[in-house]
């Protein structure tokens, strides 16, 4: 499974010089027009749509065809891409996290941000990572964007409330987060499960 | 034997493999030769488990199915170079150790440098030869008991391809490793198979002993009614010409003691492949 | 010991093999006891297919002219005289052979053949 990680970082070393740029310049932008919290969000979707690009790479080099011969089960391959992903969205909460304390944003703001962006990952994963694997990765940029617009903006609302509403995590909003979270980890669970049989169906 | 395919059926909307037999002895190579499309690919998918057949089995290692551990023995190179070719050859060497557990990193970066294969550079800035031998590097690099190739040879100079079959005669050297190859290059496999099996049409047509084939068959040419006097139990097979026949013949020293005179030719793959093929001939 | 193959020629290579290898033992260049190489080293170093080395081992086991050790390899067998008589009768029966093939398409009788030889072995 080890190598099956390496295989994704290593195809995306190209991208992250990218990515970098295009977060460079939202942190510029967004700070400027005094939206701070902007760049975190964005750079946390961001980075889960350029990872869809594994799929891509996947596909043109007829990778699936080689993870049927090798010593790894339908299970591990699966799992492992899903860690691509995990440790995308975990590398990108990190920059966020270093970037809203350097614009010192308020710890509760920064708190709120980060589940926010956290969540909208894990909802993005669970449910874009089946579709590119049964309807690969042309048909699934269309779908993926729609699929995201009206979460999007269910998550984004639920961020601006809580920054409104609330100044500080009181138990009541734990309760929700935590059973938003509870929601999400147990669609990941979920979509890996369909993943791997939506794997083990195809013939190569 | 390392490898039995018993009875291999499947149908698929345009064709049908049929009974697909054969079986490959341990420390042999193999040659699977036939036309585009007659099922040599199909069988090696089945073989590999790629695709399941609706009914037969294959046995690799001597027991039924492909396990984990079998496919870490099994060494596999397709005609095209299935990793991400953004990727250099040392970061293939780290992903190849992260999948196979008896990975030998050394003969890898042993096989890098007797290739020429240089680190630093994409893979897809590779030639088509240099992309082949990094295949076979791969599939050689982890203990493999068993390479299975699907067109290693395709579109390599003589060059190229006579440094590719060198390296397959020295990796069945120890008697212990066997190969499974499918080519056009009959040539090269009249030269270094062991054992050839003909697929056409989805049906095994032959597997022999290479010698045994190349030396005890034979293509006789002559007018068109000496041939069909000829008795047609020699005969597998006659192909008419506006000039003359050739018939291919299934027992040379038969052959050469009842009808001296007419002119029996060594056997050559590509002629008999033709003469068993080709709609317009009679097989008997 | 030199080995050179005739890809072309309609001899089957491992009756090449087996030939060439008799040759060196009948002429004394492979010694009694002396080890040849091993039937895969042979075929890699002669870039053939190990199948044919391996019919050419056992044709000269089965000729008497090596000894195969199961596990240690393949071996000049001990000096025979009748076998080395036997072998070199064989190939003047091939040379014989092809003196009256030629003879008779020449149109040269049994006669003057017997005379011919009679000569040449006289000198």
């Amino acid at each position: 499974m080890k190598g099956f990680l390496l295989n994704d970082l290593f195809s995306i070393r190209r991208l992250l010089k990218s990515i970098a740029i295009v977060y460079l310049v939202f942190m510029v932008a967004w700070s400027a027009v005094g939206k701070p919290q902007m760049p975190a969000l964005m750079l946390g979707i961001m980075s889960i749509s350029y990872m869809g690009n594994l799929f891509s790479y996947d596909e043109f080099y007829h990778w699936e065809k080689y993870q049927r011969v090798i010593p790894l089960s339908v299970r591990q391959v699966v799992l492992a891409r899903y860690l691509s992903f995990g440790i995308a969205a975990l590398v990108t909460l990190v920059l966020g996290l270093m970037y809203l304390l350097v614009m010192r944003v308020p710890l509760y703001e920064i708190g709120v941000i980060l589940m926010g962006t956290a969540a909208m990952q894990m909802y993005t994963i669970s449910v874009t990572v089946p579709i590119y694997y049964k309807l690969g990765v042309a048909k699934s940029r269309l779908i993926q964007l729609l699929v995201m617009l009206i979460p999007a903006g269910i998550f984004m609302g639920m961020i601006t409330v809580l920054r409104k509403e609330f100044s500080e995590f009181t138990v009541g909003v734990e309760l929700i987060l935590g059973g938003v979270f509870l929601v999400l980890l147990i669609g990941i669970l979920l979509s890996v499960r369909i993943s791997i049989r939506i794997v083990r169906k195809k013939e190569v | 034997m390392v490898l039995q395919v018993k009875e291999i059926h499947k149908q698929y909307p345009q064709f049908l493999l049929d009974k697909i037999s054969f079986e490959l002895p341990e420390g042999a190579i193999m040659g699977l030769i036939g036309e585009n499309g007659a099922g040599k690919s199909t069988t090696m998918r089945i073989i590999l488990g790629m695709a399941q057949a609706d009914s037969g089995s294959v046995s690799i290692f001597g027991h039924e199915g492909v396990t984990e551990q079998d496919r870490a023995q099994i060494g596999v190179v397709f005609d095209e170079l299935p990793f991400n070719q953004t990727l250099f050859v040392s970061h293939l060497g780290k992903v190849m150790q992260g999948i196979y557990p008896n990975w030998d990193q050394q003969a890898y970066e042993e096989y890098l440098v007797r290739f020429r294969l240089p680190d630093k550079k994409e893979l897809k800035d590779f030639s088509r030869g240099m992309k082949m031998k990094l295949s076979l590097a791969v599939a050689m690099s982890h203990h493999a008991r068993l390479l299975i190739l699907d067109e290693p040879t395709s579109g390599l100079d003589p060059v190229v391809r006579a440094e590719i079959l060198d390296l397959f005669l020295e990796f069945i050297s120890d008697g212990k490793r066997s190969i499974l190859v499918s080519s056009h290059m009959t040539g090269d496999l009249e030269r270094i198979a062991d054992y050839i099996t003909l697929i056409h049409q989805g049906r095994v047509m032959l597997s022999k002993n290479k010698d045994e084939l190349i030396y005890g068959y034979g293509i006789a040419r002559a007018d068109r009614q000496t041939l069909a006097a000829v008795d047609s139990s020699l005969v597998e097979a006659i192909q008419d010409g506006p000039y003359g026949s050739q018939a291919l013949i299934n027992d040379r020293v038969r052959f050469e003691r009842e009808y001296p005179d007419i002119l029996l030719d060594r056997l050559n793959l590509d002629e008999m492949m033709v003469m068993l093929c080709r709609n317009e001939v009679h097989r008997q | 010991m030199n080995l050179i193959i005739s890809n072309s020629s309609g001899h089957p290579i491992y009756e090449q093999i087996t030939d060439q290898i008799k040759a060196c033992i009948l002429s004394g260049e492979l010694s009694e006891g002396q080890a040849l190489p091993s039937m895969r080293a042979l075929a890699r170093d002669l870039h053939i297919s190990v199948i044919t080395t391996k019919r050419a081992y056992e044709d000269l086991e089965r000729d008497g002219f090596v000894v195969v050790v199961a596990g240690k390899g393949c071996f000049v067998a001990p000096r025979n005289l009748e076998l080395m008589r036997e072998e070199k009768r064989k190939q003047v029966e091939q040379i014989l052979e092809k003196a009256v093939e030629q003879a008779k398409a020449a149109s040269i009788s049994l006669e003057e053949l017997g005379e011919m030889l009679s000569l040449l072995y006289e000198d």
